[in-house]
């Protein structure tokens, strides 16, 4: 095993065990009591986040604990007549954060390939007299899938967030605790 | 060359196995006599969706299965206000399935073009010296990259998924 290979190996290893723990981070759910289940989730990008409470077997209404940025966090029993707003907050946050983990990870893939065109440059951009541009054209060519990728993702993880923080405003205007 | 033909035609069935399991094992869907069965599934979160329509006299049954148990409703509950719980609980489990069956198909094209790229190594080396060294380094970077997120999305959906049935089992 050349020590090329190696150092491609370990970079490629650790930027995606790192990408799967931030990834992992952004969402959990556990047990807190017999009776409460929490589900969380955190867009690092926006810094929104919301955890629930659901009371199991019990009448007690799911809890929210909604945040945004620098504002403080506020708590709301759900009822009939918020529950429309902390849905659209919460379809609207896991719509942002499932497009950002794919722009998380095109953008994990890009810098990789990057990496690992620069460590074989010989064989990427001038294999030999024979092939010349070979490499250098299928590296445009990534550059630019890749690029339309991340875009397409960027997009609807904007308008997710949007709609999120509209919800979030609604809430607090009309239904403040 | 006999050898470039069939491993591309044994890749190609090998491709076309793994789109067929990866279409059938996460959703079925069958009609006897008027009523129409629909099942969901995702095994790595131990869920399944089951809907029974009865055209006959319009009505529906449904069954949402996670690892806390399983909750049976049929159209008279529905009526009593957990009408919008039954899509929430299809639209989780189906894409928890559908990241599944994605799974599936990235880890089959990954298998198939590297055993044609191995098999043929000789052929493709000659024809350019580092095309397979290339491809072989690079397909990984691209594949388990689009894995994790698929892993995640198939996680955070499950996880809605059990908060539907919690939430149904008040």
């Amino acid at each position: 095993m050349s020590g090329r290979f190696l150092v491609l190996l370990v970079t490629v290893a650790v930027c995606f065990g790192a990408l799967y723990f931030f990834l992992d981070s952004a969402h959990s759910t556990y047990r807190e009591s017999k009776e409460v289940m929490v589900f969380q989730r955190q867009d690092y990008w926006s810094d929104m986040s919301y955890q629930q409470k659901v009371f199991i077997k019990s009448d007690r209404p799911t809890e929210w604990t909604l945040s945004m940025g620098k504002v403080k966090s506020r708590t709301y029993e759900e009822t009939e007549k918020n529950r429309e707003f902390l849905q659209d907050f919460e379809k609207g946050l896991d719509k942002a954060i499932s497009e950002e983990t794919e722009v998380f990870t095109w953008a994990t893939v890009v810098v990789l390939t990057f990496f690992y065109v620069v460590l074989y440059r010989n064989e990427w951009i001038a294999p030999d007299k024979k092939f010349p541009k070979q490499g250098l054209f299928i590296g445009f060519f990534l550059a630019a899938y890749f690029c339309m990728h991340i875009f397409q993702h960027v997009q609807p993880a904007l308008y997710a967030k949007e709609d999120a923080e509209d919800a979030y405003y609604d809430l607090r205007v009309g239904f403040r605790q | 060359m006999v050898r470039l033909v069939l491993s591309i035609i044994g890749g190609i069935a090998a491709m076309i196995c793994v789109v067929v399991y990866s279409f059938t094992a996460m959703s079925t869907e069958e009609e006897v006599n008027g009523t129409k069965v629909s099942r969901w599934w995702d095994h790595w979160h131990q869920l399944h969706y089951k809907e029974i329509f009865d055209s006959q006299d319009d009505t529906k049954e449904w069954t949402l299965g996670t690892k806390y148990g399983v909750i049976h409703l049929s159209e008279s509950k529905k009526d009593a206000g957990t009408s919008h719980k039954d899509s929430e609980a299809w639209d989780a489990v189906n894409e928890a399935g559908d990241s599944e069956s994605l799974f599936y198909l990235l880890l089959g094209y990954w298998a198939v073009v590297t055993s044609v790229l191995l098999i043929n190594h000789r052929r493709f080396t000659k024809k350019n010296p580092y095309l397979v060294k290339i491809l072989l380094c690079f397909l990984p970077i691209f594949l388990i990259g689009l894995m994790i997120g698929i892993v995640q999305d198939a996680a955070r959906a499950s996880e809605r998924a059990e908060k539907v049935f919690l939430e149904l089992e008040k």
